[in-house]
């Protein structure tokens, strides 16, 4: 299916001054948006838009990401979508849960910049898309 | 004796209740606080007291003129004593709250050298001379002193000075003091012991032919008593499970002494004397396992607030977390669209983009602290590149070190030995030394990493020409939050928290990270890493 928006990114992400700025700067680099608020909408949202790609905040309220993930990864439907942890929880131990869970990168927000986190989304793309187009 | 006590009773009375008063308070502080900053000088202070009245207790009890006579001699050096030791412990505390000068030191130093001059006098008194104790020429039981010496007066204005000097210095620690509570402990220590030692002056009147000092001295010396507990007790030198578990095991050991003492028979004295002995020897083991255990409670005590402080910073740093991803990726948005910012506000998103980067390591840092704190900070060691590593984490402050004309060289030898590492660890910990390396030197100097092999393992070192650190500064360098006194001037902002952070690092690997440094000329960081690090938990 050609995408003329390239791939349809999902960002779960509770914080509104974070997912706007998120989106703005995607938005820009013609990704094609979608955003969730919580686990629950993160996860109807899956259902609902099957996006190739998903930027997962990991300190969610109600189902928190780690439980997201591991539903996305579970389901035959839905494991395919490549999952980005973008989180602040920075323990080796968090990084290894999420790695385990089967997320592709673990990002801890605070230390990257926002193209940071944009090369780093289009870097993950890049080795995935050849599955998707 | 009966119901009517003559003033010679009164007074060997209310001595012999100070004495038993003074050694027990004496022993308490001994035993529970002998090594902390004010128990030393309080512990003194109180032997010194018990000298005095023990003595002039005794001074009572013994017969013979000569020997009563002997006795009030030794107890007037303890009066000379306590007025030295009262000033000690003035001083010291005073000392808590105000650094006093050269002249105050200078002050104490004569009335100490003094206090010795008179215990050489009293000493001389003691082996014939009449200087200050003069002869006894009723039995002491009548008698309330001695006849003065002639250089009694001099002593009575001795003491007269240093309850003066003591109680400036007293009232100069109440008006120091921090906060209320404070204060009033240093009210309280300043009426007791000046208000004691005013009162106690009151023992010198007999000499004179005054007798109303057993009615009036022997007020301050349980007001004294009084107030020195309640200070106590506010400062927490006494722990009270011990001051219980003393008082229990002295009354035994009193009582049980002197049954031993007033048996008739030898068989009695057998029995009393081992039930004695028992008791010694239980007490002291008793008494060794309720200190040993209000040790450990203090000490679990403070690592709880340990805990709780490293929770704290753990709590507050995460949460800043996320406001701060925010100021940085605003400031990172703005700067994108700088070409259409006035001059002016590209100059704003400039400094903001820096100071929330300042904000984003200084949180780092704190989290890595309580990480650290907490025994949570873990590593997990792999084979990797290190020369690699090297290159790359040196290789992000190249920018930085050409906007400042500060030439940064990476020399990395070609035969560095795999070894194993946490990269993501070590990276902070390089980070971190050539970022201090880089910042704190000016313009023109030159900052160099290398790498190379030892031994088994490798030795990274940073060396810089900037500020160094000054001689005083070196013993600090790895304390947290430490910053030298020239950092802070050249870069008001940082954590204090990277070369302890670094340090932490480079010993978690099992190596050790040494320094070397001249004020001014620079300073010169080696980080030696063993081939293997240790096992990890």
């Amino acid at each position: 299916m050609a995408d003329p928006f390239g791939p349809r990114i999902l960002i779960v992400e509770d914080d509104p001054l974070l997912s706007e700025l998120l989106a703005e700067k995607l938005h820009g680099e013609k990704f094609d948006l979608r955003m969730a608020r919580t686990g629950e909408e993160g996860l109807e949202s899956v259902k609902r838009e099957r996006p190739d790609l998903m930027l997962l905040d990991i300190m969610l309220p109600g189902i928190d990401g780690f439980e997201v993930l591991k539903r996305v990864k579970e389901n035959p439907e839905t494991k395919h979508i490549v999952v980005i942890i973008l989180s602040n929880l920075g323990q080796q131990s968090d990084i290894e849960k999420g790695t385990q869970l089967g997320a592709e990168k673990y990002i801890v927000k605070v230390s990257l910049t926002l193209s940071e986190v944009v090369q780093a989304v289009r870097d993950v793309w890049q080795k995935h898309a050849p599955q998707t187009a | 004796m009966g119901l009517h006590f003559n003033p010679a009773d009164i007074q060997s009375i209310g001595i012999g209740l100070a004495a038993f008063l003074a050694t027990v308070l004496a022993v308490f502080i001994f035993i529970s606080a002998r090594h902390e900053r004010l128990g030393r000088p309080m512990w003194i202070t109180l032997a010194v007291a018990s000298v005095w009245a023990w003595f002039g207790f005794l001074y009572h009890l013994v017969p013979g003129l000569e020997l009563a006579r002997d006795m009030r001699v030794v107890s007037v050096t303890g009066i000379v004593w306590l007025a030295m030791s009262q000033l000690y412990f003035a001083g010291v505390y005073l000392g808590e709250r105000v650094q006093y000068g050269k002249l105050v030191q200078r002050m104490q130093l004569a009335v100490y050298s003094f206090g010795a001059f008179l215990t050489a006098l009293l000493v001389a008194d003691l082996f014939g001379t009449r200087l200050i104790v003069g002869d006894l020429l009723l039995p002491a039981d009548v008698a309330l002193a001695p006849m003065a010496g002639p250089l009694l007066g001099v002593l009575i204005g001795y003491y007269v000075v240093c309850t003066i000097f003591s109680g400036t210095l007293l009232a100069w620690r109440a008006r120091a003091g921090v906060d209320s509570s404070d204060r009033n402990q240093a009210l309280a220590l300043f009426i007791s012991m000046t208000v004691g030692l005013t009162l106690g002056g009151t023992r010198f009147t007999p000499w004179y032919g005054f007798d109303f000092y057993p009615l009036v001295g022997d007020i301050g010396f349980p007001l004294f008593v009084f107030a020195t507990f309640y200070s106590i007790e506010r400062y927490h030198l006494l722990n009270r499970e011990v001051a219980a578990a003393q008082l229990f095991i002295f009354t035994l050991w009193t009582l049980s002494f002197f049954r031993f003492l007033l048996d008739t028979s030898g068989q009695a004295m057998l029995v009393d004397g081992g039930f004695f002995l028992a008791a010694l020897v239980l007490g002291v083991f008793l008494l060794r396992s309720v200190v040993m255990e209000a040790k450990a409670q203090r000490e679990l005590a403070a690592v709880a607030v340990e805990r709780t402080k490293s929770e704290f910073i753990t709590i507050a740093a995460h949460q800043l977390r996320t406001p701060v991803a925010a100021l940085r990726w605003s400031f990172n948005l703005l700067s994108e669209g700088r070409e259409q910012l006035s001059e002016k506000q590209r100059a704003l998103v400039d400094k903001g983009n820096r100071a929330a980067d300042n904000m984003m390591h200084l949180v780092n840092d704190l989290l890595d602290m309580g990480h650290i704190a907490e025994g949570r900070f873990t590593y997990t060691f792999a084979e990797g590149n290190l020369g690699e590593t090297i290159r790359a984490e040196a290789g992000l402050f190249e920018d930085i070190a050409k906007q400042k004309n500060v030439a940064l060289d990476v020399r990395i030898a070609d035969d560095l030995p795999a070894i194993r590492f946490d990269g993501n660890r070590l990276n902070l910990a390089i980070q971190n030394l050539v970022d201090n390396a880089v910042k704190y030197t000016a313009s023109g100097g030159r900052v160099t990493v290398a790498a190379e092999r030892s031994g088994e393992g490798v030795r990274i070192t940073v060396q810089d020409t900037g500020i160094g650190f000054t001689p005083d500064e070196k013993s600090r360098v790895f304390e947290k939050f430490f910053r030298g006194s020239r950092a802070v001037h050249m870069s008001p902002d940082g954590s204090g928290l990277g070369l302890f952070i670094a340090k932490t690092v480079v010993e978690g690997h099992g190596g050790r990270l040494a320094f070397s440094t001249e004020e001014g000329k620079g300073a010169r960081f080696t980080i030696s890493l063993p081939a293997k690090p240790p096992a990890t938990p």
